[in-house]
């Protein structure tokens, strides 16, 4: 700190860039932890109601579910877009078809989350999707999955890990290029099986590139609003919301903009939460180790 | 020379005063598919009265944040788009929303009786109409000739179509779910007000209760005709899926405002070729001479700076004929009386055979979206989102929970014994 007041030139290279940080973020969130304390729909003055939109986020049925599928969504990107594609590297690693693979896998990663929503949604469309006339060859017809309460959260997740898994699939394997083979080699003279180098040996190795993939996989997916919105609005009525498309809902259709704030605090609140205990974890295995 | 450039100097001129003296206004809408129509309008109004509306259109969801948002500032819009009857309502009472009653003296004689007064409220006469539709059902020529079908008669009538229709993998009603959740309430209304048209005017204004059997009637009759698989596949689109199905013949009816033959037509669809509009039959005699009408309101921001030329823009929209040709011939509405019948029958003879309809059917009723509070409304179409998705063993529980936030936001409305 000495040396950058007694450098004044660098501070004042740092001052714009901090003054955009002031007031494009740390001023918008305090100003929204503020509006969580009151009841506003825009056009009327705001009415204090102390904790209540944040206690009404623990309460509330429809809120509750948006928590619920907010963890679906974390679970199942973790299994699809992380377990699969770690998987994936593994198979593919030593094969001479690697650099194939990983453009294929790689291209929907291309796609901004709304496009492969819209993709998918026409994709899987019961009437003119694409996959209607590739099923009907073998007598399926396509049922309406993305608007069937029962089915479309999962579809989406799918939708979702099919945009991520390409990224993940590449990171993996530059993590596991990293890896020399002597501890590799020295696991097998010892009798070690696959599976056990893979979990004793391997893994480990690999820590700071997982580290990397699931916390953007759990912040990513904690703040999911595209594929959900895109496809069905967080339908059949709020159904599939997350909590981003509750925050959405609430704040600009609704115009609970005090109950939408609460929303965006605690949202922010469980990602620090969910990335920072995952950080420090990790950490502290890494020393252990 | 000397005389053409003097010449040429007082064209600049005339040309620069004239441009000087057009005003521009801002519009607001959210209709993207309409923004052609307003471009027209705009610039035809500052030819004629110096008033020339700049219109900027947004998606539904972020147009209502952008306008009420714009409405408690000096950017209030001079002319926006909205809804009327009760989601009109929250504006009016914040004070947001310039009267119009002056402008209403002098252009109103351009409109049929009553929709004045159906744009009033406490007094305050808020907008002038973009469009008035009634909610009438299109039906498929294409299915019609293929199968030799009849108009149905009675509702018993219909109902044996639809079964028939269903034997021939043809899907009776085209209303779905899959990109517009707001179109879930469309067939509980057409259903209620057919049963009993005073209940569904109690239920809006908050005299009757979401768990009554005439309610609960509606809904057995709705969950019957989707277990009977006579609904359209819940994630067709209305704008461009329901129109070519209707073309095809793979749906046979669509209930939707007569605003949705301008868009048959922008799907290719031509009218009394590929489909014709008819009313369904009531179910009791309760039900019977009722039709819902919906109006779409231009109103105009109180705040705005540019109040009293939205006010001369609005009575060149209401009393202008070219004004009601561009949007005859852009959007085919005719809310004034200043597009001729001979026109219209030419253009689209699907709104002359609706007017001949609509002398039987003298009860007129706001539609569900307006006609109760927007709160209720939210709550209402999640709830029939939930039950058309698939919920339909669940109906009683959905009811109870749109009867618990009508408990909830009826004494916001002033009715304190719901």
């Amino acid at each position: 700190m000495k040396r950058v007041v007694r450098n004044g030139i660098s501070f004042q290279y740092m001052v714009p860039a901090a003054l955009l940080v002031l007031a494009t973020e740390i001023i918008p969130v305090f100003y929204t932890t503020y509006l969580g304390f009151y009841s506003w729909d825009l056009i009327t003055p705001k009415k204090w109601v102390a904790f209540n939109n944040y206690f009404k986020v623990f309460t509330s049925p429809e809120l509750l579910n948006a928590m619920k599928n907010t963890a679906f969504w974390v679970v199942g990107t973790l299994i699809l877009a992380v377990a699969l594609p770690l998987a994936m590297a593994m198979l593919i690693n030593t094969t001479r078809a690697k650099t194939v693979f990983k453009t294929i896998f790689f291209i929907p990663s291309t796609l901004s989350p709304t496009i492969a929503a819209i993709f998918w949604k026409r994709a899987l469309s019961s009437q003119q999707g694409a996959l209607v006339p590739i099923l009907a060859m073998v007598g399926i017809v396509v049922p309406p999955i993305l608007t069937n309460p029962h089915t479309n959260t999962f579809v989406m997740i799918a939708i979702a890990a099919w945009q991520y898994f390409g990224l993940n699939l590449i990171l993996f394997l530059v993590g596991l290029e990293t890896i020399p083979p002597e501890p590799r080699e020295a696991a097998m003279i010892d009798g070690a099986n696959t599976f056990q180098t893979f979990f004793r040996i391997i893994l480990p190795l690999l820590r700071p590139i997982t580290l990397l993939v699931v916390a953007n996989a759990i912040i990513n997916t904690i703040r999911t609003f595209d594929i959900p919105w895109v496809v069905i609005q967080g339908g059949p009525g709020r159904v599939s919301e997350t909590l981003a498309v509750s925050l959405y809902r609430e704040s600009f259709l609704l115009f609970r903009v005090g109950l939408g704030s609460a929303i965006a605090v605690l949202l922010s609140v469980f990602t620090l939460a969910a990335s920072w205990r995952y950080l420090t974890m990790m950490g502290k295995k890494a020393h252990a180790g | 020379m000397k005389r053409f450039l003097v010449g040429m100097i007082m064209l600049s001129v005339l040309a620069f005063v004239a441009t000087a003296q057009t005003k521009d206004i801002k519009i607001l809408h959210d209709n993207p598919e309409f923004q052609k129509y307003w471009t027209n309008a705009g610039e035809a109004s500052g030819k004629e009265v110096g008033i020339r509306g700049v219109s900027t259109n947004y998606e539904t969801e972020v147009y209502q944040t952008k306008v009420k948002v714009d409405l408690t500032s000096s950017s209030a819009p001079a002319v926006f788009k909205w809804w009327f009857g009760f989601r009109a309502y929250s504006l009016l009472k914040a004070g947001l929303v310039a009267d119009l009653g002056d402008v209403w003296k002098e252009v109103g004689s351009n409109y049929a009786p009553g929709i004045k007064e159906a744009l009033t409220i406490d007094g305050v006469t808020y907008a002038l109409p973009f469009n008035t539709g009634y909610w009438v059902w299109y039906y498929s020529k294409a299915a019609y000739a293929k199968y030799n079908l009849t108009l149905p008669k009675t509702w018993d009538e219909w109902m044996k179509q639809l079964a028939f229709l269903k034997s021939k993998g043809v899907y009776g009603i085209g209303n779905t779910i899959g990109d517009s959740r707001w179109t879930s309430f469309i067939v509980f209304e057409e259903i209620l007000y057919r049963l009993d048209a005073d209940f569904y005017n109690r239920l809006v204004t908050g005299k009757a209760h979401y768990t009554d059997p005439e309610v609960v009637k509606a809904m057995q009759i709705w969950k019957d005709l989707i277990d009977k698989g006579y609904m359209a596949p819940n994630d067709v689109n209305y704008t461009t899926d329901i129109p070519r199905m209707v073309k095809e013949g793979t749906i046979a009816y669509a209930p939707f405002g007569d605003w949705y033959s301008g868009i048959l037509q922008g799907q290719g669809l031509k009218p009394n070729k590929d489909y014709g509009v008819w009313i369904p039959p009531a179910i009791t005699p309760k039900g019977k001479g009722a039709i819902v009408l919906e109006i779409s309101p231009l109103m105009a921001g109180k705040n705005s700076p540019d109040l009293a030329s939205a006010k001369k823009w609005f009575k060149w929209y209401a009393s202008s004929k070219s004004s009601a040709d561009i949007l005859w011939k852009d959007l085919k509405w005719a809310p004034s009386k200043n597009v001729s019948p001979e026109t219209i029958s030419k253009d689209d003879p699907t709104v002359t055979d609706e007017v001949e309809l609509l002398k039987a059917y003298p009860k007129k009723l706001i539609r569900y979206w307006e006609a109760t509070p927007e709160e209720i409304v939210e709550e209402a179409v999640a709830q029939w989102n939930e039950f058309r998705g698939g919920s339909t063993d669940k109906y009683m529980d959905q009811l109870k929970a749109i009867e618990a936030k009508a408990k909830e936001i009826w004494p916001k409305y002033g009715v304190n014994n719901y």
